[in-house]
């Protein structure tokens, strides 16, 4: 741009000198004279402009090296802090749930009762993005003053890729859907659980010690989930098996079991489940035991839309006959024939948050269930026999806090029935 | 797209047992695990964990 201007000025100049020489001007020196001075003006201008592109170009080279040297600060900074907990390969939470109740029944020789608190931590740390380890234990206070302590599972699961996780240890039990899924206090509708699905003498197996496959995948739009383990199974008690976790097993015969289910609407899902195992008799004083087949098989569904909370599960298990102690203490082995378990209950409960919009009514959240327990075979395995209806009163304070009263009617087919009034609080964290 | 399609899976996954929990009482760290911990229970495939936890993270 100066150059052009200097050469502009130039031929100007020599234009004017040329046309004053040949005498023929026909503009006045005046008229030549302003046109100088505008291209001087146009000259200085440009100078200026160009000092301006300078000032300018200095600027910026400034603010990129001021850019360079904080970027190499952050660098320096990132490279010596530690990576914050989010971003640890190894990252622990602890999980739970604590529960309190009052117990009052018209059974002969109980007492009203505040039944001991219940804290049931679940704790919870993960490798990077493919192995969990969860832990849940139970600590109970006893009747004695003393403390019981339990472990409900304590399991690795590999997550394999998104439609398999390999789990390996002591795990909850997937066949049906109270124990896996619905009996933590703060998740059950009702302060107890159904007739016969019970932690003693119940039907509905607990958990087991082994390994096992699970996950979910689709099926066309539907969606499906798959459990397959096998454990050292169940072992006999003075009740029938005892469907909890050994550590070891009492026989070479390992468990089989599992539960898949489909979503055949968005809301509602249906279960199958079975389980196989060969049981080995109880060891008494004296006298040989036999062992004998062990089968299950159960059904399930949940309806979850809306306010609506709607389920129901049937298990029926076998147990072939077998020489058994009932208590190790005995003195000879009982022949005990073949006996069947069925046990179902089905339950509703509805938010009341559907039929008003005041904040306190749309907490409370009534639910009723119906639940048995029945026994064909062995006298000595019905002591739980029972058909239960259950009617509660739900209050939500927040999701997973809720105060919840219940009356229950429990009729035994061999002792006189029993009225229940249940309250309870549960917070799950 | 993430977002929204786990906004939809934390709504029909988590209430089939038990009330959905708010995304405000957990950090993301804590998401990342009691996710992890769901997916296993209640059998829920690796993507839709993914868009469940993504969801949860931006919302609390």
């Amino acid at each position: 741009m100066r150059i052009g201007h200097v050469v502009g000025l130039s031929l100007a100049s020599l234009w004017l000198l040329g046309s004053s020489a040949a005498g023929a001007a026909t503009t006045s020196i005046s008229d030549l004279q302003k046109r100088v001075d505008a291209l001087e003006q146009q000259v200085k201008q440009a100078a200026k402009t160009e000092q301006e592109l300078e000032a300018l170009k200095a600027e910026l080279k400034a603010a990129e090296d001021k850019a360079a040297a904080a970027q190499a600060t952050a660098e320096k900074v990132a490279a010596i802090t530690p990576p914050s907990d989010d971003d640890s390969l190894i990252k622990f939470h602890l999980d739970g749930a604590v529960v309190a109740d009052f117990v009052a029944s018209d059974m002969k020789g109980s007492h009203n009762s505040f039944v001991a608190g219940k804290f049931l931590p679940i704790f919870l740390a993960s490798y990077s993005d493919w192995l969990l380890f969860e832990g849940h234990m139970e600590f109970t206070s006893n009747s004695d003053g003393s403390t019981n302590t339990s472990l409900e599972y304590a399991q690795l699961d590999f997550l394999v890729n998104d439609w398999l996780t390999v789990v390996a240890g002591k795990f909850l039990s997937p066949i049906g859907q109270f124990q896996q899924a619905l009996h933590p206090p703060w998740i059950n509708k009702l302060p107890d659980r159904p007739a016969g699905f019970v932690e003693d003498g119940g039907d509905e197996p607990l958990n087991d010690v082994g390994i096992m496959a699970r996950g979910g995948f689709p099926v066309g739009s539907m969606k499906g989930t798959y459990a397959v383990y096998v454990g050292n199974g169940p072992r006999m008690g003075d009740m029938g098996p005892v469907l909890e976790g050994f550590a070891n097993d009492n026989n070479d015969d390992k468990a089989f079991g599992g539960r898949v289910s489909l979503f055949v609407l968005p809301h509602l899902e249906i279960g199958l489940s079975g389980m196989h195992a060969k049981i080995k008799g109880m060891e008494a004083m004296a006298g040989a035991v036999s062992q004998a087949d062990y089968e299950l098989i159960g059904g399930d569904f949940a309806y979850t839309r809306g306010n609506w909370d709607v389920r129901g599960e049937y298990i029926h298990s076998h147990l072939g006959a077998i020489n058994s102690a009932l208590d190790p203490s005995d003195p000879a082995p009982t022949a005990i024939p073949a006996t069947t378990w069925n046990n179902w209950y089905v339950q509703a409960a509805y938010r009341l948050a559907g039929v008003s919009d005041n904040p306190v009514i749309a907490n409370f959240e009534p639910a009723i269930r119906y639940s048995q327990l029945h026994v064909d075979g062995f006298n000595g395995f019905k002591g739980n026999e029972e058909s239960r209806w259950s009617a509660g009163l739900d209050y939500w304070f927040a999701p997973s806090v809720v105060a919840k009263i219940a009356y229950e009617n429990r009729h035994f087919p061999h002792a006189a029935t029993d009225n229940v009034f249940h309250a309870q609080v549960a917070f799950g964290f | 797209m993430r977002f929204a399609r786990g906004a939809k899976a934390w709504a029909d996954n988590c209430g089939r047992c038990h009330n959905i929990r708010n995304p405000k009482e957990f950090s993301d760290k804590n998401w990342s695990l009691i996710v992890k911990h769901m997916r296993v229970r209640a059998n829920i495939d690796g993507e839709t964990a993914k868009d469940i936890e993504a969801f949860l993270k931006a919302s609390n």
